[in-house]
């Protein structure tokens, strides 16, 4: 009786060091850029082959692999890899080539080759290939005509190629009101064009095809936050480079908001730098919830600075880590870091660079005000 | 003493016991219920050689009988059985079963088999796995029920109705195997090592229920190395080793080639044993009964005792046996 | 006889423990499929065709290893001495062997598209009839392989038997391929590819749940030949298993 309860006490006893050693390397990481070696990516009837009848299972399993991929690239911008020829396509041929009535495949195959690497032609290929497999997926059809319109400028310099395709867009509609919904798209988008926001409507398209808080979606929502900062400080900087040819006095941000030279911009009203609030002009924070600044002279957004600063130390990370690999070992301390070679990005006011487990991160504060949202 | 055909045990009660059939009635009629002429039978073994088991094997079982098939492990007794049973084809010789071509799976339908360790599904209980083989045997609806009933109070698995067989031990695996194997109430009942694993009271109770068939009409046929088992039990026998069939015939032939022995006192003749305290044993044969002691009343003896002397069965199977192997060679693999 | 042989095979089946136990890893796999979900942007439809894969391959895996032990576990386990020892011919047995295991295996499979179905419902998955057609489809396919693993224990080892029935099923899906790449191949290594898949049961006939994910209808000539085809193969393979048992020495 002894034995036997000293056994079962020793077997939860360890069962439960194991459970919480396991629990332990689980818990408490900061989400990590991981480097996806997509090498084994067999061709699309291989692929089938392999399957071994679950084509549709297996795509979707391989796609879930393929985000961190995704990550990846939004730093690196180049997805060559071994062997020649495109990652991103290889895998959304693969992942097509196992379940081509998946709309999502098209859409994100779409998103990664002109969003992330701007290869628009590529873009248009999946979107009009998509389009040849479901004719009613309406969202393909409404991405294809945006990236025509917004990178080819269709309306514009062919409008009758655009005219033959958004008729046989509503052609492939079998609804009348999605019929109706196309010519409708045509004109929104005609009122929606105003100068350094011509991409904004495309992109406004493109998110609702992704699903909140996933990483695709916070992609499209920080280039949308992008185009608006980088618009407002064109505008403010318009208005400062007009005081500044006139000679009158600007020291603080707040004497941008000079009414007579803003209403001569044309200022977005929704997306714009500036609101009229009880009466009274107001500047705006940026998108990102962070206070427009002057700063040496010139107009800044902070927001838009911290988002670079992020960038730029995921980007020197990834050269640490090649360092590291190559001197076969990582520094102590960011002291350390510079010292093998890795330059350190100048850190934006309030932010600074982090050094720990091996890998560098950017310390940005909290911004004051919620930042813009488009859904 | 010896349990015949005729005498059954009170263990048993009668109404228990299955009644006589017509089936029954009819073997008694047939010369022999299994006979096997000249059959050999060998199967591959290890990569081309081929493993001669049984070589000219002849003998019959008669009607009625109760038969011991004697033999070491490997003598060729279990091959022989499982051709009779349908198990194994494809052998030399002729095998007859009620008087027909073995071949015929509905002369099986007469047949009990009991085989040797006999293994079943684990996850049926006992009640199920009863009723289904007696299904494939041929019962259906109330005489099934009753005859699982009656099988199973006989050998106590009544109350074992509902557990599982992978729960069994041994020996009730063996005592659900005779019940499997007399549910149809079988003409022949074959049984390969029907006492194996079996305590001294279950080997008891099985040789009344064998003895309780045979009253019915069976014919029993069983092997068995337990010579013992045989004398109890049986009055035809055959001594098979290394496939070749020694020596075969009725029991109380073989004992009454024993020789009487008379104990008596007074005068000793030529050839008595001295026994001490004036007595003295001879042995003569059963032909000289009559001349012995009409010999020994003239001469005044005082006959104390006259009986047939035992014939210690194990010690004449391994004379018989060692003899065969003295006078030819064993079996051997053929390639 | 033959019904009698089945009964008592799938009370069997259903009874063993490495039955149930593969029953508990489908549902155990039919939760993961859900975390799996959530990762997914499209977790729904990930989450609908894991479940049904996993109906198939648990399904596979089942028949697989039952049936390579069907018979070959009786003949060594000596189980079967009591029941071809009465008037019972072997084809009956057998037979009625492979009807049992169906039965039972037609039982998981009810079970598994059952539990499948209300998981999806329950996590707010769409339903719709195509999935019912699917899962039909998939035990007809689970029934095929049932067969195949009993015909190779009939002709090798279990453990062989077992490894050639997972080929057979990666093979009979990768035959499903061969068509759009038999043009590839010129003279006779078409016609030797093509002889040699000819050999092998297409299970792409039964992998309808790509299509039933997405609702695309099944016509109903289609589904009839798929369910003439797999019968046909069932028959072919039972009765191969029959004509080697008939003379094989027990």
């Amino acid at each position: 009786m002894i034995a036997r309860v000293g056994l079962t006490t020793a077997i939860l006893a360890m069962a439960a060091v194991a459970v919480g050693w396991n629990a332990r390397g689980m818990l408490g990481h900061e989400r990590a850029v991981r480097a996806k070696n997509l090498d084994f990516l067999p061709s699309p009837v291989v692929a089938r082959v392999l399957s071994c009848g679950h084509p549709s299972s297996a795509s979707r399993l391989r796609w879930i692999d393929a985000f961190a991929y995704f990550q990846f690239q939004l730093d690196r911008k180049d997805d060559t890899i071994a062997g020649g020829g495109s990652g991103f396509k290889r895998l959304y041929d693969m992942l097509i080539g196992l379940d081509p009535r998946f709309e999502p495949y098209y859409q994100h195959a779409a998103l990664c080759l002109g969003g992330v690497l701007e290869r628009h032609q590529d873009e248009l290929g999946y979107l009009q290939r998509g389009t040849l497999e479901l004719p009613q997926a309406s969202g393909l059809w409404r991405s294809a005509a945006a990236v025509l319109v917004t990178y080819y400028a269709w309306d514009a310099q062919q409008p009758r190629n655009l005219d033959r395709f958004l008729a046989a867009w509503a052609d492939s509609e079998t609804d009348d009101n999605a019929k109706a919904m196309v010519w409708q798209w045509q004109r929104a988008l005609a009122r929606r064009r105003l100068g350094g926001l011509e991409q904004v409507p495309y992109w406004l398209d493109r998110l609702p095809t992704t699903v909140p808080d996933s990483p695709m979606s916070a992609f499209i929502e920080g280039i949308l936050r992008e185009q608006i900062a980088r618009y407002a400080i064109d505008e403010l900087s318009a208005v400062l480079a007009a005081r500044q040819a006139a000679g009158e006095p600007v020291e603080r941000i707040a004497d941008l908001l000079d009414a007579p030279r803003l209403a001569t911009r044309q200022l977005h009203l929704q997306l714009g730098p500036v609101a009229v609030i009880d009466g009274m002009l107001a500047l705006r924070s940026d998108p990102f919830g962070y206070p427009y600044q002057l700063r040496d002279g010139r107009v800044s957004s902070l927001g838009l600075d911290y988002r670079d600063f992020a960038k730029a130390v995921a980007g020197t990370d990834t050269k640490l880590q090649s360092a590291a690999k190559r001197d076969g070992g990582w520094p102590k301390d960011l002291d350390g870091v510079a010292a093998v070679g890795v330059l350190l990005p100048t850190p934006p006011p309030e932010a600074e660079i982090d050094y720990r487990g091996q890998h560098l991160i950017a310390r940005i504060p909290d911004p004051p005000a919620s930042p813009l949202t488009f859904r | 003493m010896s349990l015949s055909a005729g005498s059954v045990s009170d263990g048993i009660p009668d109404r228990l016991l299955a009644s006589p059939t017509r089936a029954g009635i009819l073997s008694a009629s047939m010369a022999d219920v299994l006979a096997f002429t000249d059959v050999s039978f060998s199967y591959r073994g290890d990569w081309l050689n081929r493993i001669r088991s049984l070589d000219t094997v002849s003998f019959a079982v008669p009607a009625g009988a109760a038969y011991g098939f004697l033999g070491a492990n490997g003598a060729g007794k279990s091959t022989s059985i499982k051709l009779t049973v349908g198990l194994l084809a494809g052998q030399r010789g002729e095998i007859r079963l009620f008087g027909q071509p073995v071949g015929d799976e509905r002369l099986r339908a007469r047949v009990g088999y009991l085989p040797e360790q006999p293994y079943f599904y684990e996850n049926l209980q006992v009640h199920e796995y009863l009723a289904y083989l007696g299904k494939l045997s041929g019962l259906r609806g109330p005489a099934l029920r009753t005859a699982v009933d009656r099988v199973s109070e006989l050998l106590d698995l009544a109350e074992l109705a509902r557990r599982k067989l992978g729960s069994f031990s041994k020996g009730m695996r063996q005592r659900f195997g005779l019940a499997q194997a007399i549910i149809h109430q079988p003409d022949l009942l074959v049984l390969d090592e029907p006492f194996s694993g079996l305590d001294p009271l279950w080997r008891a109770r099985f040789k009344e229920v064998m003895a309780a068939e045979r009253k019915r009409g069976a014919t029993l046929f069983f092997s068995t190395h337990i010579l013992s088992d045989v004398e109890d039990l049986c009055d035809h026998y055959a001594v098979i080793d290394h496939g070749k069939v020694l020596e075969q015939g009725r029991l109380d032939t073989l004992i009454g080639a024993a020789p009487l022995a008379l104990t008596a006192r007074g005068a000793r003749p030529e050839g008595a044993e001295d026994l001490g305290d004036g007595t003295w044993r001879l042995l003569f044969p059963d032909s000289e009964r009559g001349a012995r002691l009409a010999a020994l009343t003239a001469s005044g003896a005082e006959i104390l005792r006259l009986e047939r002397k035992h014939i210690a069965l194990e010690d004449y199977f391994v004379a018989r046996v060692r003899a065969f192997h003295a006078a030819g060679r064993p079996m051997e693999a053929t390639p | 006889m033959i019904l009698i042989i089945a009964g008592a095979t799938c009370r069997e089946a259903l009874r063993s423990r490495s039955f149930l136990g593969l029953l508990a890893l489908y549902c155990l796999g039919i939760g993961l499929a859900r975390v799996v979900g959530w990762i997914s942007p499209a977790s729904d439809d990930v989450t609908t065709n894991l479940v049904l894969s996993l109906q198939s391959i648990v399904g596979v895996l089942v028949a697989v290893a039952t049936g390579t032990a069907l018979v070959h576990t009786e003949i060594k386990q000596r189980t079967l001495y009591t029941v071809l020892s009465r008037p019972l011919a072997r084809w009956r047995f057998v037979v009625g062997k492979y009807l049992g295991l169906a039965a039972a295996l037609v039982v998981g499979q009810g079970v598994m598209l059952g539990l499948g179905l209300t998981w999806l419902g329950a996590t707010g998955a769409p339903l719709h009839s195509a999935l019912v057609v699917a899962g039909l489809l998939t035990a007809l396919e689970v029934l095929v392989m049932a067969a195949v693993a009993l015909c190779w224990t009939a002709l090798t080892s279990p453990l062989l038997a077992a490894a050639l029935g997972l080929a057979t099923y990666a093979l009979g899906h990768a035959v499903a391929t061969l068509p759009g790449m038999l043009p590839y191949l010129q003279g006779w290594r078409m016609t030797v590819a093509a002889a040699g898949a000819s050999l092998i049961p297409n299970l792409g006939r039964f992998a309808y749940r790509n299509d039933a994910v997405h609702q695309v209808p099944l016509p109903p000539a289609e589904l009839a030949s798929a369910i003439a085809y797999g019968l046909l193969w069932i028959a072919l393979l039972v009765t191969i298993t029959v004509a080697v048992y008939r003379k094989k020495q027990l």
